[in-house]
């Protein structure tokens, strides 16, 4: 599970939200949105005749959510309760927009596109964006990048003068997907895996890849060092995935799989191929800047830089 | 005559500001990456100075005067900025003709000394009039002649959007622009000088101060479809184009340019307006020394207009 730091003051916050906007059976039933099978009176002890204080209920749920770490889960569970009622019944949150403050305050914004809080990328950048549980299954996009041809690379140039590029790619990378609120979640070898969640996350993954395309032309123009062009494929899927702090571990999930194929398969040196689950969902002036490529066997879509005559 | 100065990172600004300060009196100063001058050194370093910054390496330096021994009317000198080498003479044992060392490269060359440079490793030097440097748009004098390069810059295809945005849309894109393009050009030592209702027309200091300005608009063009869609939020393809000259004019603040008579600048707005095209860097021949090595191999001829040579850059597809 995540340790999200939660305050006393917080929970305090949180519990008086609870107490003042919902009665305990309702208490229960957001926390299992959160939290499968929670039993409130199993946990309390309270035996079932003898009706529960919304006090009482608060103060346990906060407990336990905090311990699981799903603070931010529960407090999301509630906003979407506050916007969108329950069974046809609205329910209204009080003090739900100071506690969006105080989470803020901590170091966590707050995402329009997904309704989900994410750390602050001026304050820290982890891998589950501060926030994703182990298992938690969500849609992500991810981009794939590999080094064309790195085994030459190393044995022409040496493995100092080709580390060094490397590091340049990788500088790029980090520039280009952080830029998006994305993560690279490995860069070994000769190839990096970087996902994307919040915001529009196929369209920030495949504007990061356009613009890694971009920087790898003006690098291998005037940075590059190693005297041939440093060439790359880069291609991105969107689906879901169950997260997992080890990423060997969601490699072998469906996603990071397909992406790994649109990679290897399907696109040509210095481009970036998206899948159709990709493309279906970008604006049409992005789409348009792909071409269905023949040696794809249409299975994908492919970006690069083209120059014509004057 | 032409200096070149070898460096890792051609947009090392301190280098650049050294380069335009004290190494173009006696023509122009270039810096070039070292491995673009790796590929070809013995034709770069044609005819040229060559100064080596320490920053590649001692050993780099080695391995690429030694490309160039053999090239006639050359020479070349070190860039020891941060005093690094423990015994500079190892480079004139190798044939250097200069050591550029921290307290001098701080300071800068005092006139006559890049001669002294020139006629010690046995080029034919004429006097060379010392090109003024340049000291910054707040203290240009007003109403004196400038030297300046200009650069006409505009949204490219502004019929096709004003038929899919609309006017007052586009009327917004062109302020969005004009202001994106003040630390844009910033970046590159330059300012936003006059507007008209297409396009703005940058100044640019006759010698690169920060990243070459021509390498910036090439980065634009690149990243077209992002900044359209990232930055100014189009559901619409946006282009760009560039029209670059370099000349004189008489200098004044912007927003009090109305009453300037100047022939570059009219020459500078016909070239954007009338010439150039999207997608592309239109360039006057005077400006070809400005094309960064880097992309020299993008641009070729591209005709005469109002009796000046142009060249053109390649263009990028939709």
């Amino acid at each position: 599970m995540v340790s999200v730091k939660v305050r006393s003051a917080l929970s305090q916050m949180l519990k008086k939200c609870l107490v003042e906007s919902l009665d305990a059976d309702m208490q229960e039933r957001t926390t299992q949105d959160v939290i499968a099978d929670y039993d409130l009176r199993k946990r309390t002890g309270f035996p079932p005749n003898i009706p529960m204080q919304g006090q009482t209920a608060a103060s346990r749920i906060v407990d336990d959510v905090v311990e699981d770490g799903l603070f931010l889960h529960f407090v999301e569970r509630l906003a979407r309760l506050d916007r969108e009622g329950f069974m046809g019944r609205s329910y209204r949150i009080a003090g739900l927009r100071e506690l969006f403050k105080c989470i803020g305050a901590e170091g966590y914004l707050w995402d329009a596109d997904t309704s989900h809080f994410m750390e602050d990328p001026r304050i820290r950048r982890t891998p589950n964006w501060g926030r994703l549980a182990q298992g938690e299954e969500l849609r992500f996009s991810l981009l794939r990048v590999d080094i064309v041809k790195n085994s030459r690379l190393v044995k022409t140039h040496g493995e100092t003068a080709a580390r060094g590029a490397y590091d340049d790619l990788r500088n790029i990378l980090a520039r280009v997907v952080e830029r998006r609120t994305g993560r690279i979640w490995s860069t070994e070898g000769d190839g990096a895996l970087a996902a994307f969640l919040f915001g529009h996350s196929a369209t920030q993954s495949v504007l990061a890849g356009m613009a890694l395309v971009h920087e790898l032309f003006v690098y291998n123009r005037v940075y590059n060092k190693i005297g041939e062009p440093l060439r790359v494929r880069a291609a991105v899927h969107t689906g879901p995935l169950r997260y997992q702090s080890e990423v060997g571990e969601m490699i072998k999930q469906e996603t990071c799989q397909e992406v790994l194929e649109a990679e290897s398969l399907w696109t040509p040196p210095d481009a970036l191929a998206i899948t159709h689950a990709v493309a279906n969902t970008l604006d049409r002036v992005l789409r348009d800047r792909f071409k269905s490529a023949a040696e794809t066997g249409n299975r994908a879509l492919v970006y690069s830089i083209g120059l014509g005559p004057q | 005559m032409k200096v070149l100065v070898c460096a890792a990172d051609v947009e090392d600004k301190k280098l650049s500001a050294f380069a335009s300060r004290s190494l173009s009196s006696c023509g122009s100063a270039e810096l070039i990456a070292d491995s673009a001058f790796s590929r070809s050194a013995k034709k770069k370093a044609q005819g040229c100075l060559v100064y080596f910054d320490l920053g590649i390496g001692e050993k780099r330096v080695l391995e690429l005067a030694s490309k160039i021994e053999e090239v006639e009317s050359c020479a070349w000198g070190v860039i020891d900025r941060a005093g690094e080498s423990p015994d500079p003479s190892r480079f004139f044992f190798a044939g250097a003709s200069d050591y550029v060392g921290e307290r001098l490269f701080k300071a800068g060359f005092e006139p006559g000394r890049l001669e002294t440079v020139l006629d010690y490793a046995g080029f034919e030097t004429e006097e060379c009039a010392p090109e003024e440097t340049f000291p910054g748009w707040a203290k240009l004098e007003e109403d004196a002649e400038a030297p300046v390069r200009f650069c006409y810059a505009a949204i490219g295809n502004q019929k096709g959007l004003l038929e899919r945005i609309g006017e007052k849309r586009l009327g917004k894109l062109r302020e969005d622009f004009a202001a994106f393009l003040e630390p844009w050009s910033k970046e590159c030592g330059g300012i936003v000088w006059i507007r008209d209702t297409a396009g703005c027309l940058v100044l640019f200091p006759p010698n690169d101060e920060g990243m070459n300005p021509l390498l910036a608009a090439f980065r634009l063009l690149l990243d077209r479809a992002l900044i359209g869609y990232e930055l100014f939020k189009l559901e619409v393809p946006l282009t760009f184009r560039f029209a670059f000259h370099r000349g004189h004019t008489m200098w004044r603040k912007p927003g009090a340019t109305g009453s300037i008579v100047s022939e570059d600048v009219n020459f500078a707005f016909h070239l954007g307006t009338k010439a150039a095209g999207d997608g592309y860097i239109l360039a006057s021949a005077d400006v070809e020394e400005s094309i960064p090595e880097c992309l020299a191999d993008l641009f070729s001829p591209s005709g005469d207009f109002e009796g000046r040579h142009l060249v053109a850059s390649r263009r990028f597809k939709d």
